[in-house]
């Protein structure tokens, strides 16, 4: 795999801004279109403050990897787990790895098909939506990650424009009064809240697949980090955004509440329906980070099957996402599956590089005593 | 370099393609869609709902000709969706609710609840919460008939409530505002009343129209001797009469309770700091007809709610809340022989109209409190901003039962701000 990437030379490297901008990227760009009602369930006028508490959680994430990643320089996932694994188990980590991407994959795609479904194309067939969607991350994967960057730091920007534009033209309806009390329900639920919400700052882990690409490897814990802290600053806006338009009982009725307050908002007759040109921002925001969580699973499974190109992964992964993303079938159950993802993942998140942490501080003296290192 | 231009141009023209080719299979002509741009919908004796639609008919003709083309269609069902159904079945074009801009909803149907209505208006995808929703103690189906200077109702009525409404102290009125109202604890809905009446002539006199209240202070002209409605003509064909908003309709949950007049629905609008320019005469003191017109350019209305309250829910029962409302008016005609120019007159007037804003908020919260019991302020909602989840849920329930029981001292500060181009009136000899 090491090979592969170092015969691509420098075409796959990518700096530490292009590296946070597409963590921001990962961690915003899907989940903020149906959490402010999934939120606003649980923490009612809290929902907001949860999420923006739920930073905490991503940033541990990131701390982590960034341990990790600074006692392996010029190594991705794989080959962190290759150097301080049995090999068995660095094959199952691979795979868990590869399971957790898909499943990412799979339930943005599925997300986004139905917010495009819903509410433009009612009419038009959900297939053919899964097949193109899957086309153009497929493409993107295949490009690579340095294309993918290049991209996201030309079409991320104008995402938190977009953010910015909708929580000015919130101003005339909005009331902000609606955040309050900023504990909504409760501490408990405040704190769970959080936790959920950390889910989708931990999906920042997805960027240990390409942290050997990065070009000034001492930076990329504080590139992650403030990624991190970005793309859950921008949710965090969202679910207030959602809140002081919709109200904060009224907003866990609609299913992609920030998509409502789109078509609510407008300046006078003049920027009305603009709720299109929004997203089709956050849709080539989304593609952007399918593509780049499609990448990652293409390695991971590379690597687990040790195949010597990823792109061989490429095909068949497309084919499972476009079947993968036609399921589950109702709203109810892509909701459920959403909350599922962000009951578990956080735990997988925070595991995975905490036990590469622990077995790369067990290797050390192993390797201080052979006094060589492994490399891969 | 050239690679990385054809591939982005490539990705590009993908996520294009993206957008674009899912709507190629249902593609629909313009001429196929029904463009709704009015609903009315009321009680109807045998079914439960009579609807009225009034659609568009688009056409290759200029912009104004095609505004002034409508189809109209009447279905009833028994819920709307049945008789939206039935509209459908009779029409050639597909039903599209994106372009509706007012529903009128009938006093009769909003007096027994509208929760049924808005189920089906939020599960449509395309309709917007942007729409006006007013309420008529007219018939519904002569609202909607109702077509001035080519303008069909739908448009006229959205050109009211966007240009008219504000000045008239009529509340906001959109769908969003009634789906808050009627989903969030803590406050009710308030819908602007559209009456229709009889268009000036020159017999003067004050228009009726339909059977609420008449303006306090209507800024209306009268009206001549047009009938209304379903009265009858006499022999001459009967004055058109003209949509007018004029107060507004309390709701408590989804059912009306009653009417309040312009007078009363500014005062709401005052303590929700939503005025934008209500304008009402004010008779000054002194000899003669003296007077004054005022717009009352914004209010800045603060609660003082007893710290006990917040913190015990049994206590806020009986308690005394303090508003303060303080507010900017322009001077926008003034017929007196003082014309205001010593900082001692001035005073001696913005006293008179604080006395004034006092006494139409305190008729409000009598009405509000003592007759319909409805939390029309939102008064609620600022206790809820301001307990604990706990200690608000208990009183959530009851809200309005216990709203009844609020002591509300009221005190308002009105300046006057601005005077116009003058500083006194044409043919006053007064010095400054």
């Amino acid at each position: 795999m090491a090979a592969a990437m170092a015969s691509r030379g420098d075409r796959n490297h990518i700096k530490n801004a292009q590296f946070a901008v597409l963590t921001a990227q990962t961690v915003f760009s899907t989940g903020f279109l149906a959490v402010g009602g999934l939120f606003a369930t649980i923490s009612e006028s809290g929902a907001w403050l949860g999420t923006l508490l739920g930073a905490l959680g991503g940033l541990a994430v990131a701390g982590l990897c960034s341990l990790v990643v600074q006692m392996h320089p010029g190594k991705n996932l794989s080959g962190i787990a290759d150097a301080v694994l049995p090999k068995a188990i660095s094959k199952l980590v691979s795979l868990s790895y590869a399971a957790y991407c898909v499943w990412l994959l799979a339930a943005g795609t599925r997300q986004f098909i139905l917010a495009i479904w819903i509410p433009f194309l009612q009419t038009a067939s959900p297939l053919t939506l899964a097949i193109l969607v899957a086309a153009v991350t497929l493409y993107g994967a295949n490009l690579g990650i340095e294309a993918i960057a290049r991209a996201s730091i030309v079409f991320f920007p104008v995402v938190v424009l977009s953010i910015l534009v909708l929580a000015g033209l919130s101003v005339p309806v909005a009331a902000p009064g609606r955040l309050l009390p900023a504990v909504g329900v409760g501490v408990p639920e405040l704190l769970r809240t959080s936790l959920l919400a950390s889910s989708f700052g931990a999906e920042c882990i997805v960027m240990m697949a390409f942290v050997a690409h990065t070009n000034e490897p001492e930076g990329v814990g504080r590139a992650v980090a403030w990624g991190v802290l970005v793309g859950m600053v921008m949710m965090a806006a969202v679910v207030a955004i959602d809140t002081v338009v919709l109200g904060s009982r009224a907003v866990t009725r609609v299913i992609f509440p920030v998509l409502e307050v789109a078509k609510l908002v407008g300046f006078g007759e003049f920027l009305e329906r603009s709720e299109v040109l929004l997203l089709s921002v956050w849709f080539c925001a989304a593609l952007l980070k399918q593509a780049t969580v499609f990448h990652a699973s293409a390695r991971s499974i590379a690597d687990t099957l040790g195949l010597k190109n990823p792109k061989l992964a490429l095909v068949p992964l497309g084919a499972s996402l476009v079947v993968a993303s036609l399921y589950p079938t109702t709203v109810v159950a892509v909701l459920e599956w959403v909350r599922a993802f962000l009951r578990y993942t956080i735990w997988y998140a925070l595991g995975l590089p905490l036990t590469l942490l622990v077995a790369s501080m067990l290797r050390r003296p192993e390797r201080a005593h052979q006094g060589e290192g492994r490399s891969r | 370099m050239r690679g990385a231009l054809t591939r982005a141009l490539l990705a590009l023209s993908l996520l294009a393609l993206c957008v674009m080719l899912p709507g190629c299979g249902g593609a629909a002509e313009i001429e196929d869609i029904g463009f709704v741009l009015a609903m009315g919908v009321d009680r109807h004796e045998e079914s439960g709902i009579k609807l009225w639609l009034q659609m568009a008919l688009p056409s290759s003709g200029p912009e104004g000709q095609a505004q002034q083309e409508s189809l109209p269609f009447i279905t009833t069902g028994e819920t709307l969706y049945q008789a939206l159904m039935k509209a459908q079945a009779q029409s050639s074009r597909r039903i599209m609710l994106g372009h509706v801009r007012v529903v009128v909803i009938g006093e009769r149907l909003a007096r027994e609840g509208i929760a049924a209505l808005l189920d089906p208006l939020v599960r449509d995808g395309s309709f917007r919460y942007r729409s006006w929703v007013v309420v008529t103690p007219d018939p519904v189906g002569e609202v909607m008939q109702v077509s001035l200077g080519g303008q069909v109702a739908a448009n006229y009525i959205n050109d009211l409530m966007e240009r008219e409404a504000p000045t008239a102290g009529v509340p906001s009125s959109r769908f969003i505002d009634l789906l808050l109202a009627v989903e969030e604890r803590g406050m009710e809905a308030l819908l602007a009343r559209l009456a229709l009446a009889e268009q000036e002539d020159d017999g003067g006199g004050a228009p009726q129209a339909g059977g609420g209240p008449g303006p306090a202070d209507t800024m209306l002209g009268g009206s001549g001797e047009g009938v209304g409605g379903e009265a009858e003509t006499g022999g001459e064909a009967p004055a058109p009469r003209i949509p007018v908003v004029d107060g507004a309709a309390v709701f408590k949950g989804d059912r009306m309770v009653g009417w309040i007049d312009r007078r009363l629905s500014a005062a709401v609008l005052m303590l929700k700091n939503a005025i934008q320019g209500y304008t009402f005469t004010h008779e000054l003191a002194g000899e003669g007809q003296n007077r004054a017109v005022f717009s009352l350019l914004s209010t800045n209305a603060r609660f003082s709610i007893p710290r006990e309250s917040l913190t015990d829910p049994a206590r806020i029962r009986g308690s005394t809340v303090r508003v303060n409302v303080a507010g900017l008016v322009r001077l926008r005609e003034l017929i007196s022989s003082e014309q205001y120019l010593t900082l001692e007159s001035l005073e001696r007037l913005s006293a008179d109209l604080s006395a004034r804003v006092e006494r139409d908020i305190r008729d409000l919260l009598h009405t509000a409190q003592a007759e319909f019991r409805s939390d029309v302020i939102g008064l609620g909602e600022r206790f809820r901003q301001r307990m604990s989840h706990s200690k608000w849920a208990q009183v959530q329930g009851e809200w309005d039962e216990v709203f009844s029981t609020l002591n509300i001292e009221v005190t308002a500060n009105i300046e006057i701000r601005k005077r116009g181009q003058t500083m006194r009136s044409p043919g006053q000899d007064t010095a400054i």
